[in-house]
């Protein structure tokens, strides 16, 4: 169960105004710890209309531009449940990658944030490095949650509409998705968003679901 | 002066975009014109599943209308939760947008 932090960020413009300044503080001290605290970083995205009215709508809540010509854009989302919430994916701003973290701030989302912020700046991991953690670090929990054992594969049952699919074809599930889609990985490594009714989920043996996976990376056995 | 920018369906293997680069920034009318082409060129399952998030963009350029607009640099994402990324972006890179 998640314990959020400035639950009512959007009602509140001073909770608003503290949380920012969370974000900045949280900045500051992963790069002291990482003995990196004279980087520099400044804002890069305007945060208000025209007229000086400020957004006040956690999108972003914070963004920053780094010496190492990195930037992190932090979107803050009004909490809606008691999990964990947090997505990430990287981005460009012209020439200069751009992490971007979306969470519902809890506790335990903000670590999963400060490891991401950490490695993004601090240690300053290259992008496919950082694809990985964010894998790693995001894997859909509240799915695998509904079941006893992690289900990593599913039969395609049908393909009307979608002539990519191949009926009977075992596919890898790389994500579920509670608005009725599963996100699964074709034999070229793209994922692709698809109607979860086209496919049945499979529990396979072991050793099975091991040899498919390191096929699936690329991986000698 | 140039204004530029763009509005995006990215995520779950979708990256299709609706761009602008003019003397003229697009008004209000236009950026909502511009969501409604985006959302058109998806296929029915990529638009059905980010129809919040592209509620969300128009919101946001009704909002930047009744304020005056927005000055670049300016950069929204909105996410379909319980998704790692699928999402419409907004982004306004140069000059002013949504007046």
């Amino acid at each position: 169960m998640a314990q959020h932090l400035f639950k009512n960020f959007l009602e509140d413009q001073n909770v608003y105004i503290l949380n920012v300044s969370y974000w900045q503080k949280t900045v500051t001290k992963i790069l002291a710890e990482s003995d990196r605290q004279n980087t520099r970083f400044k804002e890069y995205l305007n945060t208000s209309f025209a007229n000086g009215t400020p957004f006040l709508d956690g999108n972003p809540i914070f963004n920053a531009l780094f010496e190492n010509n990195k930037a992190i854009r932090i979107i803050q989302e009004e909490p809606e449940s008691n999990e964990v919430v947090i997505a990430a994916w990287l981005d460009q701003v012209e020439t200069i990658p751009e992490l971007v973290i979306a969470l519902e701030l809890s506790k335990e989302s903000k670590q999963i944030a400060d490891d991401f912020i950490k490695a993004w700046i601090a240690e300053n991991v290259d992008v496919k490095k950082m694809q990985r953690l964010i894998k790693d670090k995001t894997i859909d929990k509240e799915a695998l949650q509904d079941t006893d054992t992690i289900v990593r594969f599913a039969i395609c049952t049908r393909n009307d509409d979608y002539e990519d699919l191949q009926p009977l074809k075992i596919y890898q599930i790389d994500e579920f998705s509670r608005n009725g889609y599963i996100r699964v990985i074709d034999e070229f490594g793209k994922d692709y968003l698809y109607p979860d009714n086209y496919f049945i989920p499979i529990e396979l043996p072991q050793t099975i679901e091991q040899t498919l996976l390191a096929v699936s990376h690329n991986i000698a056995i | 002066m140039v204004h530029r920018g763009r509005i995006q369906a990215q995520g779950g293997g979708v990256e299709k975009s609706v761009s602008w680069s003019r003397e003229t920034p697009p008004t209000k009318k236009e950026g909502l014109n511009m969501i409604n082409t985006l959302e058109n060129q998806l296929s029915p399952s990529d638009a059905k599943i980010r129809a919040k998030a592209f509620e969300k963009a128009r919101s946001f350029v009704n909002k930047a209308a009744n304020n005056g607009g927005v000055d670049a640099q300016v950069s929204k994402s909105f996410r379909v939760k319980e998704t790692k990324d699928v999402r419409v972006d907004i982004e306004v890179i140069i000059g002013k947008a949504f007046i």
